[in-house]
């Protein structure tokens, strides 16, 4: 019996453990310590459909428990990945989850067509700065939210999970993009944070501003989880400060059907798999099915 | 006649490996340890780097070995932020965990070569010092540092290899007044045929490679840019090289000084 597996709008996953976007690249680096298929999941970096270089130097700090990251989206372009790295993760009998982005919603919908092929699902994400709304981010403005899962939707046939961002009210965002015809839902992104350089006296980032993940946002993602948990019905892609398959359940209990591991990965590399291995574990010691905890925080006492 | 590198050899795959603190020692304001990494079979080309976990901390340490031998790294750890603070103050016996062998190492140069380095950059110097010597190769070393603080440490690094060095400080105390890329300089200009070398602060790194270019001599730098997992997958270090945007942890952190964008 495999306690771990779940159906996730429709695609079977071995177990609920996927690489969180950004933090995994395209898996290569990574394939050589462990078979790619043994993950839930991989999540691929952010693709656009242009190359993007990037943020200035340096991109990363770490703060207490966690780290600041501002690497501005840098990517080959949805061209480059297409040729490439995406038929050599779905070659190695992956799972992939495609994040996608764009300056507007039909960039968003260009990349999905192109990247369809190799998805399993397509997660968008809505945190980067619409360049027709004042480049505030797509996900702090419901209509253009909506607007862009409409133009995914079209595009492609596979599932679309919309990635929430913690940075604004994300239940208005949601209401909008279940209208619209998502599929699911993947969260949190990154909290927007800042670290000072005393001797210099700026920010640390180039970019001044970045997005802080890791063990210090836990907390914050477990109770959004469980927020949008009570105000949808579709699944739950649950993510923020994943570093063992104690946290892993923790997210589960607040209704996520499927977690991500991120930050951790960087202070380990088999940190995924130590995820799975301990629900294993977990599971076996405790004699139930990972189904069974994805929301049962809810039930009535 | 200009010197030709050696070929790099194809680079062992990285793991994640024990690394225990056998010991550890003040030097200055700078800390000596050594990990015994039995796992380990590779070997660290100078260069080359290892990406250390700290307990307590989500981030690793990227750091340069200052040598290999047998089962042993030796690395020089600078204490300048949390990280590095919490991890000169672990006990031996303290087991860590180690990516490793990480990134390119410095070709071995054909003829002289001249190395030049301040605070604990003259960690993967001195390892390719050893590297040099070992190849035959007249090795001229030009360290700097802000004081005489880094007396030990080029002590323990340099001298070891029976290496004299040129030290330079900013206040006078040690050596002569000044930085090193002026002793770099006058060798150059004393017409040595030498391979430039610097690992350093970037002000330093660039001063050396821009005499290097402008002798025409080869030179090679080790770029330390903020780093997150230190083997290509979070796009932190970002590099601009005349070939476009690179990354130090992959593509570097040697990069020829021609190559970079300064």
């Amino acid at each position: 019996m495999n306690r771990l597996e779940v159906d996730f709008l429709g695609v079977r996953f071995p177990n609920p453990v996927v690489t969180a976007s950004g933090t995994f690249n395209f898996g290569r680096e990574y394939a050589h310590l462990y078979p790619l298929r043994r993950l839930g999941a991989v999540t691929t970096k952010g693709v656009s459909p242009r190359p993007i270089a990037g943020a200035p130097t340096p991109r990363i700090t770490e703060t207490p428990m966690g780290m600041l990251n501002a690497i501005g989206l840098e990517n080959k372009g949805v061209d480059a990945y297409v040729a490439d790295e995406l038929p050599w993760l779905k070659a190695q009998g992956a799972r992939v989850i495609v994040n996608v982005f764009g300056d507007e919603a039909a960039d968003f919908a260009h990349v999905a067509r192109k990247v369809g092929p190799y998805a399993d699902l397509i997660e968008v994400n809505l945190s980067c700065p619409n360049v027709h709304g004042g480049r505030l981010p797509f996900a702090h403005d419901p209509a253009a939210a909506a607007e862009v899962v409409r133009r995914v939707k079209g595009a492609t046939d596979r599932p679309v999970l919309a990635k929430l961002s913690p940075n604004g009210p994300i239940l208005p965002v949601a209401e909008a993009l279940e209208a619209a015809g998502v599929d699911g839902f993947s969260l949190i992104n990154t909290l927007l944070g800042m670290r000072m350089d005393l001797e210099r006296k700026r920010p640390v980032l180039g970019n001044r501003q970045g997005g802080l993940s890791g063990p210090a946002v836990k907390p914050v993602a477990v109770r959004l989880v469980y927020e949008l948990y009570r105000h949808t019905d579709r699944p739950i892609l649950g993510m923020g400060g994943i570093a063992s398959a104690e946290d892993a359940l923790e997210f589960a209990l607040a209704g996520a059907r499927l977690v991500a591991v991120g930050t951790a990965t960087f202070g380990d590399p088999y940190a995924p798999v130590k995820v799975i291995e301990g629900l294993e574990r977990e599971l076996e010691a405790r004699g139930g099915r990972w189904v069974d905890w994805v929301g049962a925080a809810h039930t009535p006492d | 006649m200009p010197a030709s590198p050696e070929l790099a050899p194809p680079r062992p795959r990285w793991d994640d490996h024990a690394a225990t603190i056998v010991a550890s020692e003040p030097l200055g304001p700078h800390q000596r340890l050594v990990l015994a990494m039995p796992t380990l079979e590779a070997r660290f080309g100078p260069g080359q780097f290892l990406n250390l976990s700290v307990p307590g901390h989500v981030l690793r340490r990227p750091l340069a070995p200052s040598r290999h031998e047998g089962t042993e790294v030796e690395l020089i750890v600078t204490p300048f932020g949390p990280g590095t603070r919490d991890l000169v103050r672990l006990p031996v016996g303290t087991r860590l965990q180690a990516l490793a062998p990480l990134g390119n190492s410095f070709p071995i140069s054909s003829g002289d070569a001249a190395l030049v380095g301040a605070g604990a950059g003259a960690a993967p110097l001195a390892w390719l010092a050893e590297r040099l010597l070992r190849a035959g190769r007249t090795v001229h070393v030009f360290h700097g540092a802000p004081s005489a603080e880094d007396r030990t440490l080029v002590q323990t690094l340099y001298e070891r290899l029976g290496l004299e060095v040129r030290y330079f400080s900013e206040d006078g105390s040690l050596g002569r007044r000044g930085y090193p890329t002026e002793g770099l300089a006058e060798l150059l200009a004393g017409g040595a045929v030498a391979t430039v070398y610097s690992v350093g602060p970037f002000a330093l790194m660039r001063a050396a490679a821009q005499l290097a270019i402008a002798h025409g001599r080869p030179g090679y730098v080790s770029l330390d840019v903020h780093m997150a997992c230190g083997v290509g997958a979070c796009l932190s270090c970002a590099v601009q090289t005349a070939a476009g945007q690179k990354h130090a942890c992959v593509d570097g952190p040697v990069f020829e000084v021609q190559e970079v964008v300064w």
